[in-house]
Parts: C-alpha cells; sequence; structure tokens
C-alpha cells in the first residue's frame, strides 16, 4: 500500500473526499490491505449505507466482507456490512436472538465450503455407485434449497449464493476424469443445478465463485495453512476477484443503471483515422493482430449491447466516409444500424453528447463515452461530470477486456425488453418519420394502431416493474424508487393494486411500458405512483390508464373517492398535468409542490384516447372483483 | 526487538514502529486479530525466509515471543 494512499484515506473525512481518494481503484486491483484500511475508513465515518449485507457461511468470512465493502465503495456504493456466526447460517435465520431482524439486511450473501457441508465427499466417491453419487449432489443442493426456502420466509432481502469452487486438484487424480461421476463432474453438475434451480427467481442469485477462483488461479487462491489455522476458505489473493465480484451485485442492486455507450470511431472502432487511410485502409482485419484487436473490442460491443444498452457514435469525421466505410467493410461486426443514433460531424463532443441523450430521451448521466483522445475525454469530463468518461489506453488488445470488466454496464438479469432494446429504438425512429410525414396529431396517432394491455401483476412481471421504479425519470408522479421486495410485497398484499401495462403497435411489440400502485383503502383507492417509460410516452397511453383506474374505482369503491400525488421533480414535467387531464380536482398542494389531486368514483368519466386499442378482455376482468362497501 | 520484525509488524498492524515493544500483547490489541496475525506472520517468514510451524503461529501471544521464535530461526540459519 503506498504511503500516499494510505494518507489521503486517513485524511478523507467525508463521502466526496473519500470517493475522490480511491478515484480509479478498480475492485479486481485492490490490494486485501488497502481495502482493509478503506473499510475501515467508512466504519469510523459512519456514513449512511446504501446497502446492508449479511456475510454467512461455513468458513470465516470477516475479511471478504471487509474486502467486498471496499470495492463496492469503488464502485460507488456505501456498504455496511455484518459477518453472521461462524456456521449458524441456518440458525441466523432462525434464531431472533442472532439480531438478524434488527441487522434488517438488504442482501445476504452465503458461501458454503462443499468440503465442510460434505466431509465425506470426496474421498468416499470412488466407492459409491452412479446412485450414491446422484445422492451426494442432491443433499448439496438440498442444503442450499432449504436454506433459501427459509430466508425468504423470513427476509425480503435479495439472496447471493455462491456456488462451490474447484480444488487444485481432485483427490483421485487424473482418474477422477474417466470416472462417471467424479469429483470434477460431481462439482459441474451441482453448480449446474444450482443456477437451473434459481434461474426463474428474481430474488435469488448464484454467484460464480468457482469463477473468481479461477480467475485467481486456483493454486494461487487455496492456502491449506489458512484454511487450518484461520478456517478461512482462500487465500487473500483470492479476495479482489470474490470482493468485485460481490460488488457487481450490490451495484446493480443500488445504482440506477447506464443505458447507453457512447463511442468514438477513428483509432476506438478501428485501428487508423479513416479520413487519412480511407476505407481500405482502416485496421479492422483477421490476420493483422492491431485488425484482430479491434474486431474483438467490437465483438465485445455487440456483447453488451446484447445486455440491452444502446449504442450510439460520436465523433469528428466525415458522415459520408463513415457510411462508406460501414458499407465496404461489411466483415466489422458492427453495422451503422447497430447505433440508435448517431453524431458525426465536427461539432464539440460534448454538445454532440447532450444532443444523443435528448434524442434518445434518455439523461446524460445514463451515457457512458468511450474514446481515445485524451483530450476530448478530458472536455467531456468538464463538461458533463455526470457522464461516464472511458479513456481507452494505448493498446488496443486490452480493449474488450477493458469494456466487458465495466461495473456499470452490468444487468443482474436480462428482461425481455432488454433484450429487444436496439431494436424498438429503431422502430421507435420508424415512427418519428412516419409522424413528419403524417403531419397532423390525431392522424400519426391512429397510424401507430397502438394496442395497450392492461392486468393486474404477478410474479412473472417482478423485475420488469422494479426496473420501471428504477429507471423511470419523466413520466413518473411520484418518483418513489421501489425496491424488488417492495414490488413483491404490493403484489402480494391485499392493500395494495398493482398493474402494469404493456403495449404494441404497427412498428413492433414495445413489451410491459407502464407500472400502476394503487392503495385499496376503505373509502376509495389512491394513486401511489404511475411510472411511464419514455418510449410510450406522447401517444395517450396515461389516459387509457386513467380509463383503468376508474374502472377498478367503479368495481371496488363504487360510493367512494380517487386521490393521487404528484411530486414535482426536475425531469417530471411531462406528467405534470396528467390528474388534470383525467378529470381529477387539486385537494391541496404544499410549499415544496407536492400536489394531492381528488376525484369521486361517481364523478369519473373516462376520457376518449384516439387510436389506442385497449385489450378489453382485461378489463371486463374489473368486473369480476367483488365489490366492497365504498 | 529485531528492528526489521518491528517495521515489519508496524506495517501490518497500521501503527507506529514506536508504539511497539517486546511487551505488546496480541490479545486485546486493536489491530492485531487473528486474521492480521496470519498475515503477520506470512509476511515475517518472506521478510527473512524462515517457515513457522502451524503450532508456532498459534502459539504467539506477545511481540517479545515473536521476536524470540525468530531469534533463533535467524541464530540457526
Amino acid at each position: 500500500m503506498t504511503a500516499d494512499l494510505r494518507e489521503r484515506l486517513a485524511l478523507a473525512h467525508d463521502r466526496p473526499s473519500l470517493s475522490a481518494a480511491v478515484e480509479g481503484l478498480t475492485g479486481h486491483g485492490l490490494e486485501p490491505r488497502l481495502a482493509d484500511k478503506l473499510a475501515r475508513r467508512l466504519g469510523e465515518l459512519a456514513l449512511p449505507a446504501d446497502s446492508r449485507v449479511l456475510f454467512l457461511g461455513n468458513h470465516t468470512l470477516d475479511p471478504l466482507a471487509r474486502m467486498a465493502t471496499a470495492a463496492a465503495f469503488c464502485q460507488g456504493v456505501v456498504v455496511e456490512a455484518r459477518v453472521g456466526p461462524f456456521d449458524q447460517h441456518m440458525q441466523m435465520l432462525l434464531d431472533p436472538s442472532l439480531g438478524l431482524a434488527d441487522f434488517d439486511p438488504d442482501v445476504i450473501f452465503l458461501s458454503l465450503e462443499l468440503d465442510r457441508l460434505l466431509p465425506a465427499l470426496p474421498a468416499g466417491l470412488a466407492r459409491l455407485d452412479a446412485a450414491g453419487r446422484q445422492g451426494l449432489v442432491d443433499a448439496a443442493l438440498a442444503l442450499v434449497k432449504g436454506w433459501v426456502e427459509t430466508a425468504k420466509s423470513v427476509t425480503s432481502a435479495t439472496l447471493l449464493v455462491g456456488n462451490f469452487w474447484r480444488p487444485v486438484r481432485p483427490h483421485l487424480g487424473l482418474a477422477d476424469l474417466k470416472l462417471a461421476g467424479g469429483e470434477t463432474a460431481l462439482h459441474a453438475a451441482l453448480n449446474g443445478r444450482l443456477l437451473e434451480c434459481f434461474a426463474a427467481d428474481p430474488k435469488v442469485h448464484v454467484v460464480d465463485i468457482d469463477q473468481a477462483v479461477a480467475a485467481t488461479g486456483r493454486r494461487a487462491a487455496d492456502s491449506p495453512r489458512m484454511r487450518h489455522l484461520g478456517k478461512l476458505a482462500w487465500a487473500e489473493a483470492a479476495l479482489p476477484e470474490i470482493g468485485d465480484l460481490l460488488a457487481r451485485y450490490l451495484a446493480c442492486l443500488v445504482l440506477p443503471p447506464k443505458k447507453c455507450l457512447v463511442l468514438d470511431l477513428d483509432n476506438t472502432l478501428w485501428g487508423g483515422v479513416l479520413g487519412e487511410e480511407g476505407p481500405e485502409g482502416i485496421r479492422i482485419n483477421e490476420g493483422d493482430p492491431v485488425g484482430e484487436a479491434f474486431l474483438a473490442f467490437q465483438r465485445a460491443i455487440k456483447g453488451v449491447q446484447g445486455r440491452g444498452v444502446l449504442l450510439a457514435a460520436c465523433s469528428k469525421n466525415n458522415r459520408a466516409d463513415v457510411e462508406e466505410v460501414f458499407r465496404l467493410r461489411p466483415e466489422m461486426p458492427l453495422g451503422l444500424d447497430d447505433f440508435v443514433a448517431t453524431r458525426i460531424d465536427w461539432q464539440p463532443k460534448h454538445d454532440n453528447i447532450r444532443a444523443i441523450a435528448a434524442e434518445l430521451e434518455i439523461g446524460t448521466d445514463s451515457l457512458v463515452f468511450v474514446d481515445d483522445n485524451p483530450a476530448e475525454c478530458e472536455l467531456v469530463r468538464q463538461m458533463l461530470p455526470e457522464v461516464q468518461v472511458i479513456h481507452l489506453p494505448k493498446d488496443p488488445a486490452s480493449y474488450a477486456g477493458l469494456l466487458l470488466e465495466l461495473p456499470s454496464l452490468e444487468r443482474l438479469v436480462l428482461s425481455a425488453e432488454d433484450l429487444r432494446k436496439t431494436e424498438q429504438y429503431r422502430e421507435q425512429a420508424a415512427r418519428a418519420a412516419v409522424k413528419v410525414e403524417a403531419g397532423d396529431m390525431r392522424g400519426y396517432l391512429e397510424s401507430l394502431e397502438t394496442v395497450a394491455t392492461i392486468w393486474p401483476a404477478t410474479r412473472a412481471e417482478l423485475n420488469r416493474v422494479q426496473q420501471l421504479f428504477a429507471k423511470t425519470n419523466q413520466f413518473n408522479l411520484t418518483t418513489k424508487r421501489y425496491r424488488l421486495a417492495d414490488v413483491e410485497q404490493f403484489i402480494a398484499s391485499p392493500d395494495w393494486r398493482l398493474e402494469v401495462v404493456a403495449a404494441k403497435d404497427r412498428f413492433g411489440d414495445l413489451g410491459i411500458i407502464a407500472a400502476v400502485l394503487l392503495e385499496v383503502r376503505a373509502d376509495g383507492l389512491a394513486v401511489d405512483s404511475i411510472v411511464m417509460s419514455c418510449r410510450a410516452m406522447g401517444r395517450g397511453i396515461e389516459t387509457a390508464i386513467a380509463n383503468r383506474l376508474k374502472a377498478i374505482a367503479r368495481a371496488l369503491r363504487p360510493r367512494g373517492r380517487l386521490w393521487g400525488d404528484f411530486r414535482p421533480t426536475a425531469k417530471n414535467r411531462p406528467a405534470a398535468d396528467f390528474y388534470a387531464r383525467q378529470g381529477f380536482t387539486l385537494e391541496a398542494e404544499a410549499d415544496d409542490g407536492n400536489q394531492r389531486w381528488v376525484l369521486p368514483v361517481a364523478e369519473a368519466v373516462d376520457v376518449p384516447c384516439p387510436g389506442i386499442t385497449v385489450d378489453q378482455s382485461t378489463i371486463e376482468g374489473v368486473k369480476s372483483l367483488e365489490p366492497q362497501a365504498g | 526487538m529485531n528492528p526489521k520484525l518491528a517495521d515489519v509488524m508496524a506495517d501490518i498492524l497500521e501503527v507506529k514502529a514506536g508504539e511497539l515493544s517486546r511487551e505488546t500483547v496480541r490479545d486485546g490489541h486493536p489491530t492485531w486479530d487473528s486474521f492480521n496475525h496470519l498475515r503477520l506472520m506470512t509476511a515475517i517468514e518472506e521478510e527473512f525466509g524462515v517457515q513457522f510451524s502451524m503450532d508456532e503461529i498459534e502459539s504467539i501471544e506477545t511481540a517479545g515471543q515473536l521476536d524470540d521464535l525468530l531469534g533463533t530461526y535467524l541464530a540457526a540459519a
């Protein structure tokens, strides 16, 4: 640890100064002793925690808890970590005196060492038949599943379950690989079954500890002396990789995701300067080491796009040259149509980046900008400090890895919407083209042939609904950022009614684009939240939603009232006139601008929404609700 | 106390070398916890090119005992 960094940590007295002290440190490059120091400093400063994390397992987890706390801070998350008593992961859930409820964790990480879980396993394998070996896999799996089920019944925390890591060598040596269901095969089967088990569960994530141990190097990650003396599962050398992996999960759970990767072209997407080398001269081809490095980078970009991250191009070139290069070099993994927005001209990059954000209707704070030119990077950093700027280093061989390592582009799970994101923006561009053709608004809306489907949310929509609460800024009446656990509670509770809205039109499927949260009260319904994705705005779907609210109110509380809150933010002006348009009257307005609107259910009249077909079968579904005295 | 040993201890335990003496006790020390103890022993092994047994690692309770143990290894080398 450098004395300089040590001193900066000691001097840091608040969150910004501590963040500045660790700037540029990456999780897996974080030295364990420095991580300890950082975790300790975080504890001393007692910063308010973004996430409370409980570490449970059958080995010593304190060093990892410190490592993960430090790595998470480097990714922008303040963690309050607690380590449960050794080998009492089940007791911790069931014995209230151990303090689970007091700590009230947002996340619980479970790490089980297979040797300690099934001590007879490795040595006994050779003597077992296939059924016996299968029995061992089942037994280990049952232990984990039992813990998960119990955890879900006593806490709403997100569960991170570590998988099982392989030893340096199997006990049966080379022969292990000839044994059907040997130690090697058994590890693979067990980890495969773990993934299957929790694949559909939005609250449980299997953490690939085996991968982190392999990335460290199995030999370096293994310290028998540490295991016997300190019940430590791994050597200190493995902590940076494992800590970084955990921090990625914590960051994904807490931070708003980056939505768009804005890329420079020359010496970023290909080697060389297009204006000088010409379309045949730039380096993006097999057989040339530099060209292959750029090919690998483009493939990595394509991979990131597959996570639902949008791509945009921002470069100083002649646009015609760029169009030509994409035409003449079809061997490039990326095509021009992979970019949902392009600014290829000679305007300053920060202006162009702002324009790209405006075009895509997303905030500049959800952009990552990548450029090889230090001056451009510095300019963007100064003009748009909220943009994450990645300055590419000298060696293009490092670009692909660098991109794939970026925590801010991680997603915990890909929703159907994420998988179709780029397509959806292309469809949006096609819609905009029609808008220009159609001229009048009414004609345009009708030409879209929008169909909205509204139904009560189920667990299947859990992730998407939480995503909408987390990401929607513009059409968001109250900007309450609900967590997965909250959404789960709304679905389960009779006091709440959560509805989701999907939309499609003649250009394509927009997927689930809105969520509506109602509080069911004795004397009426209160609109807690309405969130609608920006790509569905401006076509009157909010009116279809309001009509649905009125229908629900008529069914549940015919003599009651509908209330609605509006909390103004810097970004939600598009939703400001929602209640007025739907016939509500302003009941009260506080000094901070928060408004309360009201509408007696008996006076609620549907507002027409031209051009939108509402899926009637689901509206009728309301009638089957049991009417209650309102 | 071996001055090089004091330096290694100060580094790992995050204290000033002057704050350490042969009388420094592990039990109750704010930074000489069980994990840092393992770190410390590993660092000493690397620094002086010696290897302690697991029993020796477990038996150390004071800086003086550590100084004596290291002394016997260095004398035998």
